[in-house]
């Protein structure tokens, strides 16, 4: 469309902007040069010392914001104040959740752009964001208004059923022939877009009962009102544990920790591989400096024993990333789903 | 009140044709099912458009059979008019001031924006106890403290 | 059951907890009383708080911030006729009226009464048949989400006053307000006229606080009602009759049940409770003329069924791991970030806690009367403030609260439109209750009624086979056909009572 000059612009940018930073990855701790993905800036790599990063002078001296463009209680949110909860050991300061619900995650996000890029605030990006929302309806933003601070976790998605469903594998599920209705979050979210591309690569006949949310989804599976569900495993893992809920195969690479039985979907023939993933984003033109110091800060917070007692709890699967993948990541994964999603009808 | 239920009536019944006429442009038809995103709209700008027809009708109606009294109706605004302003018209005015005051929030600041908007509210609905007047800026600071301190809740 | 009753009370005993849910109490109440302010927002607010705190401690205060907000908006809905909280909006209309007779002490103490009575009556419920009742929050799917919604649309027939047309208008209105935004169904834009904000749809708090409150301050303004209120101190004079209170007493145990039901339905809230059970105790009634004009049972029974909420939304949080609505959503979050997992094997694994809480939640309502009690005297003193103070100090308030709820200033701009379009109604005579009705049930009725017909393929029998939806659809049906005969009938009988 419109932007695709800007747009290849900006690939060619991130292209080099992240060989030159892959090796300064959030772990490693070593100094950095300078991050840069404002396209305005200069070439990447203009190097500085490699000694480690000296905090920033003077930050943080007030609190930092994290913005959740999610109503109060769902995952993203409890991710921020389990950050919150530990974050003034860390940052000296505490970090006060802001929430601003609306449109998937869109009206958020735009809101986010007008504020300062002065490394105070954040925001906390889920991936349909980026991915699929835009494709879905008209967006103010694009990826290069803001830029990476640190990868959060990236979800799998996972198929259940109810215990008492005659579907004891997903080859029952193919080989019935029967229609079957599926809860899969709301229209055009990741959990959609997922769950249509294997049902058609498997020939079932599917219809998509839209939910607002998992836990709607979740309580017309338990109610024999939807014979399939797609969620996280953290969302059913206390049904699968009692027993109400069996799951049928996960959407990744390899099989879950906590499903050991469980098969990946790859393993039984189809290349599904889909995640919700979360990071930190901050806006566009705040000092690199700023965003290292946060990123490694960040780093260390992940660590902490009572954030990682909530990570295990939720089944949550941190994914560190530095801010330069962070962005990386984005926009690659840009039109990943638009093939899917034109196949559904929802591209505008 | 009768006749103005009519006039009310009236009104309403164009602004239900005119969402009726909106829907189209404004919402997209997708899927396969007849109850798409535009049914539910479409049914209520009808229900609207019906229901204004039939108050403007009854109101017509109960204005024709009581034709002698009804013409001594007269317009609320003007129950207490030993004031100088109609009562309709000062409470617009004063809706004025606070959009003022509103949109200087966003310019000035929450805490200028008040105390300069605040007093001349106040002025406006005839205080006339100048003790009170100061009073007003302890209380707006306390709030703000209070949010934007206490509860870390951004303030303009 | 009765040992884990009995080491539930055991946990209950430490200072810290008493502490923080009298603290949270006073909290809750206050938030609730501010428009504007939700016990979705206290809750939110003050969860970082909890998390250096024992598990229990916290929810314990954070469900006292929950019980105190929603009786809290009666205050406000009562002496200032502006809800503090949506759960409050039936309040206000009798609350008001009877603060206006010189009786807002009445009005208080019943609302104080009513609370608690529910929410004690839906503690004992959670504690003693929470598994029982968890049951029927599965058994609730997107037909019985319909036709409950469409019930609670009819309610707008009994809160039209005078003239249902123009209650049916305003009903109507409201629905289509709700439209606005993304539809959920199918992910297309509504009249959002590519604006990036309208796509979020609009705010129920705003446009709460600009039609109830803002309207209201207008009003006033209009009236120059800034005489200070002929108000009996809270003497002897002004309190409730013993008479009165048994009266009420069947509307509030109705109101109670009522509002524990829906409390058990995850996706309901207060605000539904309310309204229905204010609705029902209006028909009911044997003097239905009195509701809306003053009417103690009116206040009785909207109170107990927005309190009746507050312990069974407990129950598909604890029993299911699914939250029934934000406040419950935010506790979820706060307990899995203390490492407790809720859902079919708390009870189980943490049964202690477990108890402890579904425990402290009577003493909860306790305190609740106890500090509202204690606070009545000084919130019957508000009304001795000349008006023309108040009415600024309001508007502060509800301008920080418009803006607190999600941070921008547009919910403000929101608050604003819908203060000149309630102003402009209630001149005109038109009721305001049913949009906001109607904005809070629309889309429940709407998203119901369309997923139903994705899963039975476009054929409407789905309504039909499905016991509870037929049981609520035939109510509805009952209730429209009720209306009908009321307000024609009599006339066509002439001066016959």
């Amino acid at each position: 469309m419109m932007r695709s000059t800007r747009k290849l612009r900006l690939l060619a940018l991130a292209a080099v902007c992240a060989l030159a930073l892959s090796l300064f990855g959030c772990s490693s701790g070593s100094s950095s040069a300078p991050a840069v993905s404002a396209p305005a800036a200069s070439s990447a790599g203009a190097g500085s010392a490699a000694e480690q990063t000296p905090k920033p002078l003077d930050f943080p001296k007030k609190p930092i914001t994290i913005v959740v463009p999610v109503d109060a209680g769902g995952g993203s949110d409890t991710m921020a104040r389990a950050m919150s909860a530990v974050a003034e050991k860390y940052f000296g300061q505490p970090i006060v959740v802001v929430n601003r619900g609306g449109a998937g995650g869109t009206v958020g996000t735009t809101e986010f752009m007008s504020y300062e890029p002065d490394g105070y605030s954040l925001l906390l990006a889920h991936a349909a964001i980026f991915t699929t929302q835009p494709k879905m309806q008209q967006v103010a933003y694009t990826a290069g208004d803001f830029i990476g601070v640190v990868g959060l976790n990236d979800q799998p998605i996972v198929m259940v059923v109810k215990s008492t469903s005659p579907y004891a594998s997903f080859e029952d599920v193919v080989n019935s022939g029967e229609q079957i209705q599926i809860a899969a979050n709301s229209v055009g979210s990741i959990f959609h877009v997922a769950a249509m591309d294997l049902l058609s690569q498997a020939g079932v006949d599917a219809v998509h009962v839209p939910f607002n949310g998992g836990n709607p989804g979740l309580t017309a599976l338990l109610g024999d009102n939807v014979d399939v569900g797609f969620f996280h495993p953290e969302e059913v893992l206390a049904h699968v544990q009692n027993g109400d809920i069996r799951v049928l195969g996960s959407m990744t690479a390899e099989r879950l920790e906590a499903f050991p039985d469980v098969p990946t979907f790859k393993e039984l023939g189809y290349d599904v591989q889909y995640g919700v993933w979360k990071a930190l984003l901050a806006p566009a033109g705040t000092d690199p400096a700023v965003v290292q110091y946060l990123n490694e800060t960040f780093c260390k917070l992940f660590e902490d024993p009572d954030f990682k007692t909530y990570v295990e709890n939720t089944s949550t699967n941190m994914m560190p990333l530095s801010g330069a993948e962070v962005d990386a990541k984005i926009r690659s994964e840009v039109d990943s789903y638009a093939d899917v999603l034109s196949a559904l009808g929802l591209v505008q | 009140m009768k006749k103005s239920d009519a006039i009310c009536g009236g009104l309403l019944f164009l602004c239900g044709g005119v969402i009726y006429l909106m829907i189209p442009g404004q919402i997209r038809e997708v899927g396969t099912n007849s109850v798409g995103p535009r049914a539910f709209p479409t049914f209520l700008a009808v229900l609207l458009m019906l229901c204004s027809l039939g108050l403007a009708a009854q109101s017509l109606y109960a204005c024709r059979s009581q034709k002698p009294g009804a013409a001594a109706q007269a317009p609320a605004s003007e129950k207490q008019p030993r004031e100088k302003l109609p009562g309709t018209l000062y409470a617009l005015l004063f809706y004025g001031l606070l959009l003022m005051y509103a949109f200087s929030l966003q310019m000035l600041g929450y805490i200028l924006a008040s105390v300069v908007f605040l007093p001349l509210m106040l002025y406006m609905l005839n205080m006339r106890r100048p003790a009170l007047y100061p009073l007003l800026i302890p209380i707006i600071l306390g709030i703000y403290w209070v949010f934007q301190g206490f509860l870390h809740v951004r303030l303009p | 059951m009765i040992e884990n009753i009995w080491t539930g009370f055991l946990g209950l005993l430490t200072v810290g907890n008493f502490v923080f849910i009298l603290l949270g109490m006073m909290i809750g109440i206050i938030f609730g009383a501010l428009p504007g302010l939700t016990a979705t927002m206290a809750v939110a607010l003050f969860t970082p708080i909890t998390f250096g705190m024992e598990a229990e401690t916290g929810i314990l205060m954070l469900l006292a911030m929950y019980c105190g907000a929603t009786y809290g908006g009666s205050i406000t809905a009562i002496l200032l006729k502006t809800p503090g909280t949506p759960a409050s909006a039936a309040t206000a209309l009798d609350g008001y009226a009877l603060t206006q007779k010189g009786h807002a002490g009445k009005a208080l103490e019943m609302a104080l009464y009513a609370s608690t009575i529910g929410g004690l009556a839906s503690a004992a419920i959670l504690l003693l048949v929470a598994p029982q009742l968890a049951r029927l929050a599965t058994a609730f799917g997107p037909p019985e989400f319909f036709a409950l919604a469409l019930f609670g649309l009819t309610i707008i027939g009994s809160m039209s006053g005078d003239n249902i047309l123009k209650g049916l208008i305003m009903g109507a209105l409201g629905m289509l307000v709700s439209c606005i935004g993304i539809d959920k169904i199918t992910g297309v834009p509504r009249m959002t006229f590519g604006h990036a904000y309208l796509a979020g749809g609009l705010q129920l708090i705003p446009v709460l606080i600009g039609l109830f409150a803002i309207a209201e301050l207008l009003r006033k303004i209009e009236h120059r009602d800034f005489r200070v209120e002929k108000l009996e101190e809270f003497s002897s004079k002004d309190r409730l009759e013993r008479s009165e209170k048994r009266g009420s007493m069947r509307t509030i145990l109705k109101s109670s049940v009522i509002g524990t039901v829906i409390g058990a339905i995850p996706g309901t809230g207060a605000a539904i409770a309310s309204f229905l059970s204010y609705s029902e105790a209006k028909r009911s009634s044997k003097a239905p003329q009195e509701f809306g004009r003053g009417s103690v049972e009116g206040i009785a029974a909207s109170e107990a069924g927005n309190n009746g909420v507050t312990g069974a939304t407990l129950i598909p949080l604890l029993t299911l791991g699914i939250p029934g609505d934000a406040v419950t959503a935010i506790l979820l979050g706060s307990l899995m970030i203390q490492g407790i997992i809720p859902g079919p094997q708390l009870f189980t694994q943490h049964s202690a806690m477990v108890y402890t809480i579904m425990v402290g939640l009577i003493f909860v309502n306790l305190a609740m009367y106890l500090e509202g009690r204690f606070l009545l005297r000084l919130f019957v003193k508000i009304t001795k403030v000349p008006m023309n103070f108040m009415i600024p100090v309001i508007l502060l308030l509800c301008i920080t609260g418009a803006y607190a709820v999600n941070n921008t200033f547009f919910d403000v701009v929101v608050m604003l439109i819908f203060g000149i379009v309630g102003y402009v109604f209630t001149r005109f005579g038109f009721p305001v209750t049913p949009m906001l009705l109607a904005i809070i049930l629309g889309p429940m009725a709407e998203e119901g009624m369309r997923q139903s017909l994705i899963m039975s393929g476009g054929s409407a029998s789905i309504f039909f086979k499905r016991p509870i939806c037929l049981l609520f659809l035939v109510i509805s049906a009952a209730s429209i056909a009720w209306h009908l005969v009321r307000e024609y009938l009599p006339a066509k009988k002439g001066p016959e009572k």
